[in-house]
């Protein structure tokens, strides 16, 4: 019991303020820590049982340090109560319904939902919900074959070898994609059927975009009600990009010059106001930051000269700029 | 009693608010008696406008309210470690505090072109809005160029709780008043 309550929560906010005195972070990144710390302990007043299984906990604690996707946890932390009632009323031998955990995850690429289903699927194995946990990411190609009888073969094996684990279609609206020869269908309802076949053997979960999932869900309603759980992932907002931006710098040991934040913090907010589709994501993030190292790796060799530690770690503000 | 905690970044009008506010609201004294012992508080520097929290009474003389002025919040890392550690304790009186009081200048959101307020005051917003109260206080509005200030800020946060205020001409200082009497008496 001892250690379990603050197993998974890495930043108190003292430790926050902490860093602040000893110059290792600027003011707006502790706020925004101080922030997500007190998010982090909002969400776990919200847990009464959380002590009695650390190990979820700490897995949950992982989640909750994910940068925004508020509207998740929460879920998730209800899916965790409701998983941890059940079980209790069965043991004080309640009536409890055995619970059907397949999943609709709404969102673009790079919003944070394969993330969150491997985590789900960790969570599910120490709650006991699925034996093994493991997540097996499969899109339409790897589901849909060539000739009849072939696409069943290949999702019965897709669910093979996930049994235990997490199922995760990615970009699920594609199965229904063409004609009605269009063997996806096929895949649809083999995906049916191993979820009667085999209840409570697996999760599955079907994701993609939001417009085309909600019109995929429609066109297939026998699935609505077999997938009870849809978690929606928004796109980042501009300072959620940037928290992002610092947590990846950090992991890589680089840092940014005030101007350097403020340009990537335009870029950013331009990108979500007139981006397209990839606007408003994780991956935005990452090409940037992967271009801004690439760019200063580029101006440093430029400088015939010895280079400092700092210089080394700096990225400036024409290292975020667009030509080149 | 409730902690009323006055933040923002340097030179923002933040100890004249918290001077004028005082005298304003009356019957107020100034305890430095109260602050933990390793506080930089307690050394009485003025230097960073730090200055020790100021208790309200009511008619009665019971204790309402407590206004705490902090060290600026910077933009960059501080190079002085004077500074950082007071920076500190203004996040951690910001955390204890059930109102925030976040000043921005009015005057000088006017005089630029083209208002974008600075990352740190996004986030200040940010954690400001956990409080049970948050109020953008746009000081300095009888300056130049301030009246625009003060529709740019009120343009860019059309949600928040805004009160322009002026201490030459007290202006404002009433409507603090009162949120104060609403917020602090829990
Ligand atoms: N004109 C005018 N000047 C102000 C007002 N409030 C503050 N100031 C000036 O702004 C400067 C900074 O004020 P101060 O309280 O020391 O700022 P702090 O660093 O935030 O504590 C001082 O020169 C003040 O006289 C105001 O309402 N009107
Ligand atoms: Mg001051």
């Amino acid at each position: 019991m001892g250690e379990s309550t603050d197993a998974g929560t890495s930043q108190p906010s003292h430790d926050v303020i902490r860093w602040l005195e000893a110059g290792r972070i600027p003011a707006h990144q502790a706020l925004a820590r101080m922030r997500a710390a007190d998010e982090q302990a909002r969400a776990r007043r919200t847990i009464p049982l959380e002590d009695r299984t650390p190990a979820a906990a700490r897995i949950v604690a992982e989640l909750d340090q994910l940068v925004g996707l508020q509207a998740v946890k929460r879920q998730v932390h209800e899916i965790w109560a409701l998983v941890e009632v059940q079980r209790l009323r069965q043991r004080a031998e309640l009536a409890s319904e055995p619970h059907t955990l397949h999943m609709v995850f709404s969102g673009a690429p790079g919003t944070g939902k394969t993330t969150v289903a491997r985590i789900l699927g960790r969570l599910f194995r120490v709650l006991e919900v699925l034996p093994k946990g493991q997540l097996v990411e499969v899109e339409r190609a790897d589901l849909v074959g060539e000739y009849i009888g072939h696409t069943a073969h290949r999702t019965r094996e897709a669910v093979r070898r996930a049994l235990g684990g997490v199922l995760f279609v990615d970009e699920a609206y594609a199965l229904a994609r063409g004609s009605d020869k269009d063997f996806g269908r096929e895949a649809i309802d083999t995906l049916v059927k191993a979820m009667e076949d085999h209840k409570s053997e697996f999760l599955l979960i079907l994701a993609g975009y939001p417009q085309e999932m909600t019109a995929f869900l429609h066109a297939n309603p026998g699935l609505v009600s077999r997938l009870p759980i849809h978690l929606n992932f928004p796109n980042y907002t501009t300072l959620e990009l940037l928290q992002i931006a610092d947590t990846m710098l950090a992991e890589r040991e680089y840092r940014m010059t005030a101007e350097g934040r403020e340009s990537l913090l335009q870029k950013l907010g331009h990108s979500i106001q007139f981006g397209a589709g990839g606007a408003g994501n994780g991956r935005l993030v990452r090409n940037l930051v992967e271009r801004a190292t690439r760019r200063q790796a580029v101006r440093l060799m430029r400088q015939q000269r010895e280079l400092t530690r700092t210089e080394l770690m700096t990225l400036e503000s024409s290292d975020w700029e667009q030509d080149g | 009693m409730r902690d009323a905690v006055v933040v923002g970044r340097p030179r923002v009008g933040k100890t004249r608010f918290v001077e004028a506010l005082s005298s304003y609201l009356g019957r107020v004294e100034t305890s430095s008696a109260s602050l933990p012992v390793e506080d930089p508080l307690r050394r009485g520097r003025r230097g960073d406008g730090v200055l020790s929290p100021v208790t309200v009474r009511d008619r009665r003389g019971r204790p309402w309210l407590r206004l705490v002025d902090t060290a600026a919040l910077r933009d960059e890392i501080p190079d002085h470690a004077e500074t950082r550690r007071a920076m500190a304790v203004s996040l951690a009186r910001l955390q204890e505090a059930a109102i925030v009081f976040h000043l921005l200048d009015a005057a000088q959101a006017g005089r630029l072109s083209g208002y974008r307020p600075p990352l740190l005051d996004l986030e200040m917003r940010a954690y400001g809005l956990t409080r049970p109260l948050y109020v953008i206080i746009a000081t300095k509005s009888d300056m130049p160029a301030a009246a625009e200030g003060v529709r740019r800020i009120r343009t860019r946060f059309p949600e928040d709780l805004l009160i322009a205020v002026s201490l030459p001409n007290r202006r404002g200082l009433r409507e603090v008043r009162r949120l104060l009497l609403v917020h602090a008496a829990r």
